[in-house]
């Protein structure tokens, strides 16, 4: 009987849902800010509050069995307290509004925080965040004022997605209701490969010209630390001495020796052939090692690829060529 | 949305557990004492596990407990009854819940459990009283609820919310009690079978003093006519024809006759004249069935009451169903016209009898006082006169009586209550021929100036005779009035009152009548109780009809639909432009506003703030201006600013503007004290910085 029910259902619920989606995207179209109001906010009552309902209609009963006025007045308020806890739901999320960055990037199976900036004209509590089929993030208190709150995408594989609509709810005042929206900040998420560490003791990468491999240079467990310096704005972060800036030294940075001259090519055909994906995540890792050690390093990917150099940005640009890479048949 | 794990704080824990304890608390009168036993168990219970949750009792324990609870309320449940076998059910399972707390849903049940308790304890009693308490409870339910949902530290704020929310929610509340359709029950329920209070149904002398004792409400009384004097005001409960040498009771076969013919006893109509008296009686539950009037009742006016009442031979009206709630009922009464219907032989006999044997001396006087006074009235008199003139003592506490206890009375302790006079006096008049009867009920009642009605306790109970007298009836005679006028004058004496002691309960307000405050407090909070009584508990379908019928004409359901539905709008409406409001008044940030509200306060003082002066800069313009400000100003300025410069967590956030919050005060109270100078400039100081 179920395997003859499940389809048809599904095959409903996917057009319901379709719909819906469509009817929603012409209700709450996608924008970078948003003020939530009755326009974009629904409720409805939770399963507490379909029973709490069917309690009040219990204690009419009881008191129009025993006649009984005071249960009746009783009955009456409870009925009375459902409509007023409906607006404090309502009045909960409605004038908070939220902007968001379209942007956000991370590496696979790790969450990716997308920042949400949230401004409200007073206090609210008890809201919840979470973006379709991801995890929630809840937050007990909204202050009053401004407020970042990041909730958290999860993929498996790299890719560019997009997390779809964020859902907003909030069970308050008492349970009764669910308030919630879905707003849509056309979002984009670029996931990089997952970092699997590359040792090579299980592999045969060898890198490309013997003499050039930073990782053949560098003997596992030696620092290519070679100085400090005082810290020039605008230099990583990373590569501050943390430890001297403890104690009290000043903010220095730690240089490393660099081996000049060599330029290093991280190539996707060195890398050993555990099946492309696996590949990907090897030279991710790589990526992250060398921009860490601030070493000099170019990505080649068969089809397309990023000359040497080093820095933040061609990190980035690295990160999003190993994201999006698809091989051409 | 993700599956949260279910944890109630311990904040909310605690007052979940303080509310289960006051919820059960209103049942206490209820519930057997095992019972308590084992709700006190799952409640300790429940507490010693938020002491140390590693003593969370075992599953099976807490089944065995169910089990053993369950079957113990089934056995009793012959011996309790419908009712309060379910109540009990409910009260343990109400209990036990606690001890199992794993889910929202188990939450949600007991808070849900809660409420219904509330509401059980209304099925009991509906006093103003008890229904604030019950308002109260329901709000703090309510919070515990709403703590779980918005998870502060303090119980003060979600304890405002819910306030908030249950106040704006009464408005609707009154519109659907108003106006919503009464229906009638849908099927018959247990109803409370509490120990019947009040006057029973056969009188031995000496019941009565144990109820002067008692300061309960009997019934409150509202006249729309004028109110008789204090005097005449004798309402009829029973009459009791029987008497066995001990006790009094009820004619038996005028009790056949009540199951035989329900409608009108195959009797003539009563003539009725005179002035007519209306009123209303509001009557507080006795679990009995009889009634309270005035003689002669109109028996026209008992069919327009909500329920029925029959008006029994002897002049005394009755509810087909016993008085569980509070009820009220409209009753027409003639008082000047007499009781004349025809006496039958049957009658005359019943109440002629006496037990041969019984109480030989005030036979013998009967029959003594039948030769001495030929006429039935001066036979009547001689025996008031004996009262009158031995020395007769009016007591709530007389000596405890053995054999022939109305002889022993009479000639030797004369010490009695108004049972002992009225008892001696029937019995004489039997004895000497004349047909008669005692009658109990309540005398008086207590005039309440605030809300004009009568309140009659269970003090004004009171016990008289009827003698029947040819051409005129059955004739009042009240033998207290010859031993203790006052008593019928005006009630119990306060020397009566205070040896009675009210059942030596210090908290009574009756017991401190002699201090003006306290009794004017009293007959206010009686005059509360007697409008929630007639306004809230006495709103019957038939006053809604008229009510209603008045306001809009005809009565349809669609003018009834309008009238909710547009309550409900107006106030969704009024709720959603006070939001509006609110959320547009406050400025974004409260701590710039609470700033600049102290810079208007130190601008009257003669120091105003440039625009663009740094607030650090001011604060030391400020310490130099007022020199005792200086340590508070100095902190105040360094919370503004981390507030507004600073990035702090919301916590952080709220202890400082707690703290600013503080400094503010004292600032204020400093600056009140202050006398200012305003000679010197407040900008020169700037400008020569």
């Amino acid at each position: 009987m179920a395997t003859f029910v499940s389809p048809i259902k599904g095959f409903f619920s996917r057009i319901i849902n379709k719909r819906f989606n469509r009817w929603l995207k012409r209700r709450i179209p996608p924008a970078s800010q948003h003020k939530l109001s009755n326009r974009n906010i629904f409720i409805m009552p939770s399963r507490f509050g379909f029973v709490y309902l069917i309690f009040v209609v219990l204690l009419f009963l009881l008191a129009t069995n025993y006649q009984n006025n005071a249960i009746m007045l009783l009955s009456y308020l409870m009925a009375s307290v459902f409509i007023t806890t409906m607006m404090h739901s309502f009045f909960n999320l409605s004038g908070i509004a939220l902007s968001a960055d379209k942007k956000a990037a991370g590496y696979a199976n790790t969450q990716i925080a997308f920042p949400i900036q949230i401004s409200s004209p007073n206090k609210r509590v008890n809201l919840n965040f979470c973006f379709d089929d991801q995890q929630a993030f809840h937050l007990p208190q909204v202050i009053q004022g401004e407020q970042t709150v990041y909730v958290s995408c999860h993929y498996e594989n790299r890719g560019i997605y997009s997390p779809g609509r964020l859902k907003i709810w909030s069970e308050y005042s008492l349970g009764l209701f669910i308030t919630w929206t879905r707003i849509d900040f056309e979002q984009q998420c670029t996931v990089y490969p997952e970092t699997t560490p590359f040792s090579k003791s299980n592999s045969n990468f060898t890198g490309s010209g013997k003499e050039n491999s930073f990782l053949e240079n560098s003997k596992p467990g030696i620092d290519d630390f070679f100085e400090l310096k005082r810290h020039i704005p605008g230099e990583p972060f990373s590569r501050i001495a943390w430890k001297q800036f403890a104690r009290g030294q000043g903010r220095l940075t730690k240089h490393y020796h660099q081996q000049q001259g060599t330029t290093c090519w991280l190539k996707l055909d060195d890398m050993p052939d555990h099946g492309i994906e696996k590949q990907l995540q090897y030279l991710c890792f790589l990526v992250n090692e060398y921009n860490h050690a601030g070493q000099v390093f170019g990505l080649a990917l068969g089809q397309d690829n990023i000359a040497p150099s080093q820095g933040e940005y061609h990190f980035k640009q690295c990160l999003v060529a190993l994201a999006i890479y698809t091989k051409l048949p | 949305m993700s599956l949260e794990r279910f944890k109630l704080s311990p904040q909310n824990s605690w007052t979940l557990l303080v509310c289960q304890c006051l919820n059960l608390l209103l049942l206490v009168n209820e519930l057997t004492g095992w019972m308590l036993a084992i709700i006190s168990l799952c409640l300790s219970g429940r507490a010693l596990t938020l002491i140390k949750p590693v003593l969370k009792p075992h599953r099976i324990i807490i089944l065995l407990l169910a089990c053993s609870g369950c079957l113990a309320i089934a056995l009793s449940g012959r011996e309790l009854g419908v009712l309060l076998s379910m109540l009990h059910l409910l009260c343990f399972a109400y209990s036990l819940k606690s001890l199992e707390l794993n889910s929202r849903k188990d939450f949600y049940q007991i808070i849900l459990l809660g409420i219904f308790m509330l509401a059980s304890v209304l099925i009991f009693s509906q006093s103003l009283f008890i229904s604030v308490v019950v308002f109260c409870l329901l709000v703090l339910n309510l919070t515990v609820l709403l703590m779980y949902f918005c998870s502060t530290k303090n119980l003060k704020k979600p304890l405002i919310q819910s306030g908030k929310t249950v106040l704006q929610s009464i408005p609707l509340a009154i519109v659907l009690f108003v106006v919503f359709p009464r229906l009638s029950p849908f099927w018959q329920v247990p109803s409370a079978k509490s120990a019947q209070t009040g006057l029973s149904e056969s009188v031995t002398p000496g019941d009565i003093a144990n109820l002067a004792r008692s300061s309960a409400l009997a019934f409150r009384v509202n006249f729309s006519t004028s109110i008789p004097p204090y005097n005449q005001l004798y309402w009829r409960a029973m009459v009791m024809g029987d008497f066995d040498g001990r006790t009094w009771q009820q004619s038996k076969n005028r009790r056949l006759n009540n199951k035989t013919n329900s409608t009108n006893f195959n009797l003539e109509i009563p003539k009725l004249m005179g002035t007519q008296t209306r009123y209303q009686v509001i009557a507080e539950p006795s679990y009995q069935n009889w009634l309270f009037s005035l003689a002669v009742v109109d028996p026209k006016s008992l069919t327009a009451n909500q329920f029925s009442i029959l008006q029994l031979p002897n002049y005394t009206i009755k509810s087909s169903k016993p008085i569980s709630q509070t009820t009220s009922y409209q009753v027409t009464s003639y008082t000047e016209s007499l009781l004349n219907k025809s006496l039958s032989d049957s009658e005359r006999l019943t109440n002629l009898r006496i037990p041969s044997g019984s109480n030989p001396k005030l036979q013998a006087q009967g029959k003594k006082l039948n030769l001495a006074y030929p006429d039935e009235i001066q036979r009547a008199q001689a025996i008031l006169d004996i009262i009158r003139e031995q020395d007769f003592y009016y007591t709530l506490t007389p000596p405890l009586l053995s054999g022939h206890e109305l002889d022993q009375f009479f000639y030797q302790s004369k010490k009695g209550f108004c049972v002992h006079y009225a008892s001696v006096f029937t019995f004489v008049m039997r004895a000497s021929g004349i047909p008669a009867r005692l009658v109990t009920g309540y005398l008086g009642g207590e005039y309440n100036k605030q809300s004009d009605h009568l309140s009659i306790y269970q003090y004004d109970a009171h016990a008289w005779a009827e003698i029947w007298v040819e051409n005129k009836g059955w004739l009042r005679v009240d033998p207290t009035s010859a031993v203790n006028p006052e008593r019928i004058e005006s009630g119990l004496s306060q020397s009566l009152q205070q040896d009675a002691l009210f059942n030596n309960d210090l908290l009574n307000l009756h017991r401190y009548k002699h201090l003006a405050w306290v009794n004017t407090l009293r007959l206010q909070l009686d005059a509360l109780d007697y409008q929630w009584a007639r306004l809230v508990l006495g709103y019957s379908s038939k006053r809604q009809y008229d009510l209603l019928t008045q306001w809009f004409g005809d009565l349809r359901a669609w003018k009834t639909g309008t009238v909710i539905g547009g309550s409900l709008v107006l106030m969704m409406l009024i709720m959603w432009l006070v939001n509006i409001n609110k959320s547009k008044n406050k400025p974004l940030v409260k701590w710039l506003a609470q700033y600049q509200q102290l810079l208007s306060v130190l601008k009257t003082k003669g120091l105003e703030k440039p625009a663009t002066m740094p607030a650090s800069q001011y604060s030391s313009l400020v310490t130099q201006r007022f020199p005792s400000l200086s340590i508070n100003f100095i902190a105040y300025t360094q919370c503004f600013e981390a507030l507004m410069y600073q990035e702090l967590t919301p916590e952080q956030k709220e202890q400082r503007l707690t703290e600013m919050n503080q400094y503010q005060k004292q600032i204020k109270t400093q600056l009140k004290k202050l006398k200012i100078s305003p000679s010197v400039p407040s900008q020169f100081h700037y400008l020569g910085k």
